[in-house]
């Protein structure tokens, strides 16, 4: 029987979120390690996440702004003028800043969107072939 | 969108494997020979030597009105500069 290698490598692939009125939101397929870490540092620095009770303490504010900044790399977002509002290629503070300028309602839409797609990420990689894409 | 001997040259561009930048370039020239392959040479500001031996890598580099891309079909990495052969300019 033919073995297929996997490699533990995340490859960097980005995949379209869509959003309401034709809007979308270009993310990461999937974060690596070191992107992962980077996200735990930002929702909760200083904090062992393997405590017991650890995660339930956690600011949720806070979780869903890094996991938005850890996954977006750019969107359809547009200003007064109808420019594409800049962020690929931003650190994780300026698309902070971005997002901080937006309606409430529109971050909670960008929030949802990409919580659910990181549930759907690792939910493929504990059952692989048993997620819908998104 | 290029016929017959070109070369192009700029300042700032950079390699990039998928959304990751594998190296940042100060000044590069391309160049596209009478037989139609494309060869890349460039001074680096920096570079991820890891990144840089994965496949799928991309060479951009602004122009007017957006990017030059180029595949890269395979890298010579030095202390301070990059070589590549290039695929044909992707649209």
């Amino acid at each position: 029987m033919e073995t297929l290698a996997v490699s533990r490598i995340v490859t960097p692939g980005t995949t379209r979120l869509a959003l309401s009125n034709g809007d979308f939101l270009i993310v990461k397929q999937r974060l690596n390690a070191g992107e992962t870490m980077d996200l735990f540092e930002r929702a909760a620095p200083d904090v062992d996440l393997t405590a017991p009770g650890a995660l339930g303490k956690l600011p949720p504010a806070r979780v869903g702004m890094a996991i938005i900044t850890a996954y977006l790399l750019d969107w359809s977002l547009t200003d007064l003028e109808g420019a594409v509002i800049p962020i690929r290629g931003g650190s994780a503070d300026e698309k902070a800043s971005a997002l901080r300028l937006l309606d409430f309602d529109t971050l909670i839409e960008i929030m949802n969107a990409i919580t659910a797609h990181d549930a759907a990420t690792r939910q493929e990689k504990k059952h692989p072939g048993s997620a819908s894409a998104s | 969108m290029f016929e017959g001997d070109v070369t192009l040259r700029g300042l700032e561009a950079t390699v990039v494997w998928g959304y990751h930048t594998a190296a940042v370039c100060r000044s590069w020239t391309v160049q596209r020979t009478p037989q139609g392959h494309w060869t890349l040479q460039a001074q680096l500001t920096r570079a991820d030597a890891f990144q840089l031996r994965q496949r799928d890598l991309k060479f951009t580099a602004p122009r007017i009105g957006g990017f030059f891309c180029w595949p890269i079909l395979g890298v010579t990495l030095g202390d301070t500069t990059l070589a590549a052969h290039l695929g044909p300019p992707e649209s």
